[in-house]
């Protein structure tokens, strides 16, 4: 029974690529994380990754022709992981200078939040995968 | 010119920003929808001529990276203008997205208003 209950879960999300749909994604990562086993500090690390980059991908990247990005996710024993796609290629706002930048750090939350940040860039796609080990 | 207590500046579902008397008090979640109008309402703040400016977070379950670079910002303004920026906060997850961030040392940290009094 409990096989069939995990299957429900739905796995991935297309998301209008909007900044109000933020929340969505949150909500989708934090619950992923907590069905997964991570404390509490671990699932807001992980909503907060999956965060920066769907907004990276809103602002940075191309919509899919129906106007989304795509938010999947992968559950495995030892790891979950969540890929964000899009047509666009990659690119963050990392053209500021100096000590205290105003923007540019979403990919350094990206990379600090979780355990393995891997960015695949196809001919007309972007996916990033976002993923946190199972506490030892 | 500021007038009314606590006008409301911004209001989505999942966020909302008010002005205070000195700067602006926030709850929800701070992100990159949420973020412009910060970054606007801090500007109209500091363009009253505050320069001790207090954004009061205790009700912010959630800050990313562009909320944090208006903060930044703003600090950045402040300082030229010999002024200060503190933020009151108690969410240990937001605690520690700002000194991960490396702003913990720029922006004075405090738990309450009435810390922020003492420490003034």
């Amino acid at each position: 029974m409990e096989a069939a209950v995990l299957q429900l879960h739905q796995q991935l999300l297309r998301l209008p690529a909007d900044p109000s749909q933020l929340t969505v994604a949150r909500r989708f990562a934090e619950e992923a994380a907590a069905r997964f086993g991570l404390d509490e500090s671990g699932c807001y690390q992980f909503k907060l990754a999956v965060s920066e980059a769907v907004a990276n991908a809103i602002e940075h990247g191309c919509p899919y022709p129906d106007g989304t990005v795509g938010v999947e996710l992968f559950e495995e024993p030892d790891s979950l992981t969540i890929e964000i796609t899009d047509c666009g290629v990659f690119t963050t706002n990392m053209d500021e200078q100096g000590s205290l930048p105003e923007r540019g750090r979403g990919l350094a939350f990206m990379t600090v939040f979780v355990d393995e940040l891997d960015i695949l860039r196809g001919e007309d796609h972007t996916a990033v995968r976002l993923t946190k080990h199972r506490p030892a | 010119m500021w007038e009314e207590p606590n006008a409301v500046a911004f209001r989505s579902d999942s966020c909302s920003i008010e002005r205070t008397r000195d700067g602006v008090r926030v709850s929800g979640e701070l992100d990159l929808q949420a973020a412009p109008a910060l970054k606007e309402a801090l500007v109209t703040v500091i363009g009253e001529g505050h320069l001790d400016v207090v954004v009061d977070l205790t009700d912010v379950t959630f800050l990313d990276s562009t909320a944090l670079g208006v903060l930044a910002g703003r600090y950045l303004e402040l300082l030229a203008r010999g002024g200060s920026i503190a933020v009151i906060c108690t969410n240990p997850n937001v605690l520690e997205t700002l000194e991960i961030a490396g702003v913990g040392h720029a922006l004075r940290l405090c738990h309450s208003r009435e810390e922020l009094t003492l420490t003034a």
